[in-house]
């Protein structure tokens, strides 16, 4: 494995661009090459060793270890297909966007957008998260479309808005809207969601550990039901090793909610019964 | 060659290449999950009338299953790997989807064929699918709750055919021998034997007096016919049974029939078995070639 070590020497002033760092590519580049790559921020651009102490050891797979890094940083993980990054503090916006395979691991927080519109892989974020995950950027059509995310902390508004496919499992709490325009896919929050979840809803699940303060009337209550399903879907949860508790994991007698209606939506909002 | 008493014929059996898929049914309750597994292996002795050959390989344990609940595995096999999808799907939309309780999963890896693809349609546009991990699942409404299945299994090629014949000198000594081998072979996997608790007596060679006959009585072993035909049974011969053995590889299928002409020996000659043969149709139609005596040395 050839671990590149960047070590970011002060939070910078600007936000920092750093989705130019393919990690995949990393792996075919010398040293001198790596510290020559050249960062955005703001609108000036530098060398990465400008920015970063750079420590390059091993050689195959790629994984790139960030320490003391910032809520500046912006795009780590972009587009990552089959490397691993690891973040030991708090990343920016779109963290695994587009992102294909691969794993990324922030030991902090991240700001919105993580894993926007990825297809593949899994995005671990330790602490909180901004708007926005898994969902997809102003302008397309779909949010992410496969592979997982895992928030041990809070998330902020729309989570999985227009998402297609993938797990997003949040231990905390989230925003409003969540699950906003949802296409399929499924989410599990095992804190408190808030106001307007499954708002535009279509298809896919929201799996919520604990009663929610409101629903949205155009959601109809399916009464109590028997999900076998869950029995696939909540060992799968576990796999991620994340630590969402289902709370009837030998259980699958559930309350189902069904919505949006207003868009003729057949999605599912799940508690446990 | 004789193992206690028995004489091993020098003779082989022989199988020919099949597709094959191993599908997994769960439901409620180990009654519910026997009332699935022997209607989708229902009628499935044999693919000159019924298409496929199909059987129950081994009960599963709650902790076997992907969902957690009682299941069997049941190993389907056909002579293309179209037949075997048509007669799969078939199966599995009118004995699976109509079992209460139950669902079906994939049991194998290999090239994907259609499970649960088009039976999802029953849903009338209500189906739910669920991607996890790399495994599509279908989540159909029906009036107990949902039915779950994948939406492919894997199919492999495989062998079947095996075979051997037990001769003995009574119809009661030949079933319990045979009930003998079936118990034993049954503990293996990979393997299922299709027919009616795992026994034939209706042995066939190919062909027929009648043209448009594929396969006719196996006179040289039938009794009655001694004195007809040219008879292969000496005059103690009153009954012979067979036992056919379908399997994932030709391993699997020698491992099977090692085992189940065992436990016949181990009953001894005075148990009523005097022979063990195999039926074979002079190495023309098919590859594989069993050879009683190479099985059990």
């Amino acid at each position: 494995m050839k671990c590149v070590r960047l070590t970011l020497r002060s939070p910078p002033a600007q936000r920092l661009d750093m989705s130019v760092l393919d990690v995949d590519m990393l792996a075919a580049l010398s040293i001198d090459e790596i510290r020559a790559i050249e960062l955005r921020c703001g609108r000036a651009t530098a060398p990465l060793d400008s920015i970063f102490d750079i420590a390059v050891s091993g050689d195959g797979s790629v994984r790139l270890e960030i320490y003391n890094s910032d809520a500046h940083l912006d795009g780590v993980g972009h587009r990552l297909k089959t490397g691993t990054v690891v973040v030991y503090g708090d990343a920016g916006r779109f963290l695994g966007l587009e992102m294909g395979g691969g794993d990324i691991h922030v030991h902090g927080s991240c700001g919105d957008w993580a894993g926007a519109e990825m297809t593949a892989g899994k995005i671990c974020i330790d602490a909180n998260v901004g708007a926005f995950a898994g969902s997809a950027r102003a302008g397309e059509r779909r949010g992410m479309r496969g592979g997982a995310i895992v928030i041990r902390g809070n998330a902020g508004d729309r989570v999985g808005d227009r998402m297609r496919r993938g797990i997003i499992v949040v231990q905390g709490n989230t925003g409003s809207h969540c699950a906003s325009r949802m296409i399929a896919g499924t989410i599990a929050v095992a804190g408190q969601i808030g106001p307007s979840a499954g708002l535009g809803m279509r298809r896919g699940t929201l799996l919520l550990a604990q009663e929610p303060a409101s629903l949205p009337c155009t959601f109809n209550s399916g009464g109590l039901q028997e999900m076998n399903f869950l029995r696939l879907m909540v060992p799968a949860i576990d796999a991620l090793d994340s630590d969402y508790v289902w709370p009837c994991a030998q259980r699958t007698r559930v309350q189902r909610w069904v919505g949006d209606l207003a868009w003729n939506g057949y999605g599912e909002i799940i508690l446990p019964a | 060659m004789k193992l206690n008493g028995i004489d091993i014929d020098d003779t082989f059996a022989e199988a020919f290449d099949m597709s094959a898929t191993r599908i997994i049914v769960t439901a409620l309750n180990d009654t519910w999950v026997m009332h699935a597994a022997r209607s989708v292996t229902g009628f499935a002795t044999s693919v000159i009338g019924c298409g496929v050959e199909a059987g129950i390989e081994r009960t599963l344990a709650p902790a076997q299953t992907p969902d957690g609940r009682p299941g069997v595995a049941i190993l389907l096999f056909a002579m293309s790997r179209d037949a075997l999808a048509k007669h799969v799907e078939k199966r599995v939309g009118q004995c699976v989807l109509t079992t209460p309780s139950s669902a079906v999963f994939s049991g194998l890896d290999g090239e994907p064929i259609d499970l649960g693809r088009n039976i999802r349609y029953f849903g009338d546009g209500f189906q739910i699918s669920k991607l996890i991990g790399e495994r599509r699942f279908w989540r159909i409404p029906v009036m107990d709750g949902e039915f779950i299945c994948e939406e492919t299994t894997g199919r492999v090629k495989a062998v079947g055919g095996g075979n051997f014949l037990i001769l003995s000198t009574s119809l009661e000594q030949a079933l319990s021998a045979s009930e003998a081998a079936i118990t034993a072979m049954s503990k293996l996997g990979n393997v299922i034997m299709p027919f009616p608790g795992g026994i034939v007596r209706s042995g066939s060679k190919v062909g027929s007096k009648y043209p448009k006959l594929m396969a006719s009585t196996n006179d040289a072993f039938c009794p009655t016919l001694r004195g007809v035909t040219n008879s292969q049974l000496s005059d103690e011969i009153r009954a012979v049974l067979e036992i056919v053995v379908n399997g994932l590889t030709a391993a699997d299928i020698a491992r099977a029939m090692r085992a189940g002409i065992e436990a016949i020996c181990a009953l001894g000659a005075d148990a009523g078995v005097k022979r063990i043969s195999a039926g074979n149709y002079g190495g023309k139609l098919g590859p594989h070639h069993f050879h009683l005596r190479e099985i059990m040395t």
